[in-house]
């Protein structure tokens, strides 16, 4: 416990230094800024900004790319309460109570709690993170290729069934990412594959060009294939003094705020979109311990309180599995990977070890970050809120132009701009059918990994498939994964027998 | 007389098995997705999965062919064994899963039918919007191939105008002051800025 005080303390001598808070800073703003426009979110917004981040070392740039996966977690909020438009998905449940207090004239108030509760949650997710990190790194070393597979198996089977479309399609998608994450150099031989002597493919499919097709590219044309008549909308912004919540306001989100962050902490360690999981479960938590549940829906501040705690609490704790497996269990946590990954950074149970700076860096980072947020969002809320009036007909533009700008700087290639235009155009595609582009991308970039521990495992078994089932964590996943996938099933036959019944009992 | 029945997706000619198939199609296919069976009202209407939504259909021929292009592209690389997995191996494998996915998918939409697939479009998006969407993708793809030749700042300073008019800007000053801005505040950014080399092109930027 100590010792991770003292690596924390470390941390913060690095974190503070005038380069990193101005990174933290950065990313913050900017995070804020994509987390603010309907349809840009973290997963967008890291994919965007990675390309800024090349000339930096990899502590800095990891602070800043962290700070814009935060800070859209804040800003998601804001459109959410003004507009009652989700500014990333993890903010849909925050429309509910949140847009009605904004009609009854308490926008400020719902604002000011979401910043307050982001910063509580955030902090004492960190704060556990750091003492629970390093012994579940120590646990990790004792992980064989045979466990990694597993978990990760696990990781797509989870993420696939709580995505919220078709288990199936997204259990293709997340075969498909992995078969174009197979392009290029194989990572046990050294040969090439698929490639079709294309020195491009080479070194394999680059996953920003996906990631920002996938997401950035794809909500762009999702964006521009609507009449222009509804591409504009209109925004209240509130004053700067209708921002503060009221003592009473304040005690009746206490109780929200802090089983948010359980919640929320808790949440964010299992594989899925652990944000989106966190806000919904915080929000039924809040209705059902409430004695009002019948003012859930109408503008309670515990409806907001609870839910946003919970968001910022889950997409802290979702650095652990990253950090401390190297395997990433949501989209924006994958991107994050990658990134680490371009800057020589191998996240897993040695980062700690090999990379200390860039790991207690970052986490100092985070409650710096959190402070910043939080004055951040508390007195220039109606700065943010009025980016919400820049027409869309100017916005879409300037984001296809970055995106461009933004691809072409990764590796200086033109390649990257087409795979990302293509894969635009099919991520389009992808979202008029609803397939989901988030198993896709997380297997794209884990594909290799997954490859490389299933291999050696059958390679320490002599080719025997039962070393999956013979190691007991190896199992564990490996039920999990079998009891996840029956579920809907389970659901069905609970149904069935209900619906039966009355039919009995009538009988 | 015989009872009223559900329709039922498949052609079945006597009420008792007729009856009883729909209990396994309405088990089968809300399987996966824990639907709770199928709603009545997915019955009615649909014969024999005829009018099954096309694009649904397409999407998974698309998603099988891939596997088979991935098997077949594997096979042309060592499989190896289990013990020493060859580098054709896991793609071999996952094509295969694919496939056996793609052909679970295309079961399902035939016995689901056509009337409640997941994402369904109620409305389909007014051709203006699409064209303008067309447009747009069309107009960054031309960039795209130009970026080489007329270097960054004046590609981008196209691109932008083109973006713009394409969504209905129309006052001169925005449509050439905004591209203008922007193109500048790119190249500065990212060329004079963070020092990364963008395409110069023919006019040396």
């Amino acid at each position: 416990m100590f010792e991770s005080l003292q690596h924390l303390f470390a941390g913060f001598g690095i974190a503070t230094t005038v380069a990193n808070l101005l990174y933290c800073l950065l990313g913050a703003v900017a995070g804020t800024l994509v987390g603010i426009l309907p349809g840009l979110g973290p997963i967008e917004g890291i994919a965007l900004l990675i390309p800024v981040t090349f000339g930096l070392s990899p502590t800095s740039a990891i602070i800043m790319l962290c700070g814009i996966y935060y800070g859209a977690m804040y800003g998601g909020s804001t459109t959410s309460i003004l507009l009652n438009v989700p500014g990333e998905t993890a903010s849909v449940i925050t429309c509910i109570d949140g847009y009605q207090m904004a009609k009854k004239g308490r926008a400020g108030p719902a604002l000011a709690i979401c910043a307050i509760g982001s910063f509580i949650g955030g902090t004492l997710s960190i704060f556990a993170m750091v003492f629970l990190a390093p012994p579940l790194a120590t646990a990790a070393l004792a992980f064989g290729p045979p466990e990694f597979f597993s978990l990760m198996v696990c990781g797509f089977i989870v993420l696939s069934n709580v995505t919220g479309a078709s288990l199936l399609k997204s259990l293709m998608m997340a075969v498909v990412g992995l078969i174009i994450g197979t392009v290029g150099l194989d990572p046990v031989t050294g040969d090439y594959r698929f490639t079709f002597d294309s020195t491009y493919l080479l070194s394999g499919i680059e996953f920003v060009a996906v990631a920002i097709g996938l997401f950035g590219i794809a909500e762009v044309l999702a964006n521009v294939d609507q009449p222009l008549d509804k591409l504009e909308q209109s925004v209240i912004v509130p004053r700067f003094r209708d921002l503060f919540p009221s003592l009473q306001d304040l005690k009746q989100s206490v109780g929200a705020i802090l089983r948010g962050s359980g919640i929320g902490f808790g949440v964010g360690l299992v594989p899925g979109p652990a944000p989106v999981i966190a806000t919904y479960a915080s929000y039924m938590t809040e209705k059902k311990v409430s004695q009002h549940p019948e003012e859930f829906g109408k503008g309670t501040i515990e409806g907001v309180a609870g839910p946003e705690t919970a968001n910022n609490a889950a997409c802290q704790s979702a650095f652990i599995p990253l950090f401390v497996l190297g395997i990433p269990f949501a989209p924006p946590t994958a991107i994050l990977l990658g990134a680490l990954m371009i800057h020589g950074v191998v996240p897993g149970p040695m980062m700690m070890s090999e990379h200390p700076d860039v790991f207690w860096g970052v986490i100092a980072s985070m409650y710096i970050g959190n402070f910043i947020l939080l004055l951040l969002n508390l007195p220039f809320v109606p700065f943010f809120a009025s980016i919400l009036r820049i027409p869309k007909k100017i916005l879409l533009p300037l984001v296809m132009l970055f995106c461009i700008t933004g691809m072409y700087t990764v590796n200086n290639a033109i390649g990257d701009i087409w795979l990302m235009l293509a894969m635009g155009a099919l991520g389009f595609v992808m979202r008029k059918r609803a397939y989901e582009a988030a198993p896709l991308l997380l297997a794209l970039v884990i594909g290799p990994k997954m490859e490389v521990a299933f291999r050696q495992s059958l390679m320490l078994s002599h080719g025997d498939f039962g070393v999956f089932v013979e190691r007991p964590f190896s199992l564990a996943f490996l039920t999990a994964t079998v009891l996840f996938l029956l579920m809907p099933f389970f659901q069905f036959a609970v149904r069935r027998l209900r619906g039966r019944r009355p039919e009995g009992g009538m009988g | 007389m015989l009872p009223p029945f559900r329709r039922c997706p498949l052609e079945i000619r006597t009420h008792r098995t007729r009856n009883r198939a729909c209990g396994v199609i309405g088990r089968l296919g809300a399987g996966f997705r824990g639907a709770g069976g199928l709603p009545p009202s997915s019955a009615v209407g649909f014969p024999r999965g005829a009018d099954m939504k096309m694009g649904e259909v397409i999407g998974g021929v698309i998603v099988l062919l891939f596997g088979a292009l991935t098997i077949v592209l594997s096979l042309q690389l060592p499989i190896g064994t289990f013990r020493m997995a060859g580098s054709g191996l896991f793609p071999m494998w996952l094509g295969i899963v694919l496939i056996l996915l793609s052909l679970l998918h295309l079961g399902n939409l035939r016995l689901k039918g056509g009337s409640r697939l997941e994402g369904e479009e109620k409305a389909e998006p007014p051709s203006e919007a699409t064209k303008q969407m067309m447009l747009f993708l069309g107009a960054s793809v031309l960039a795209t191939v130009c970026l080489d030749i007329l270097g960054f700042p004046l590609t981008a300073f196209l691109l932008m105008l083109l973006l713009l008019r394409i969504l209905g800007v129309r006052g001169p000053a925005m449509l050439v002051a905004m591209p203008l801005l922007t193109a500048l505040a790119a190249y500065f950014l990212f060329v004079r800025f963070l020092k990364i080399p963008l395409p110069k092109g023919l006019i040396g930027l």
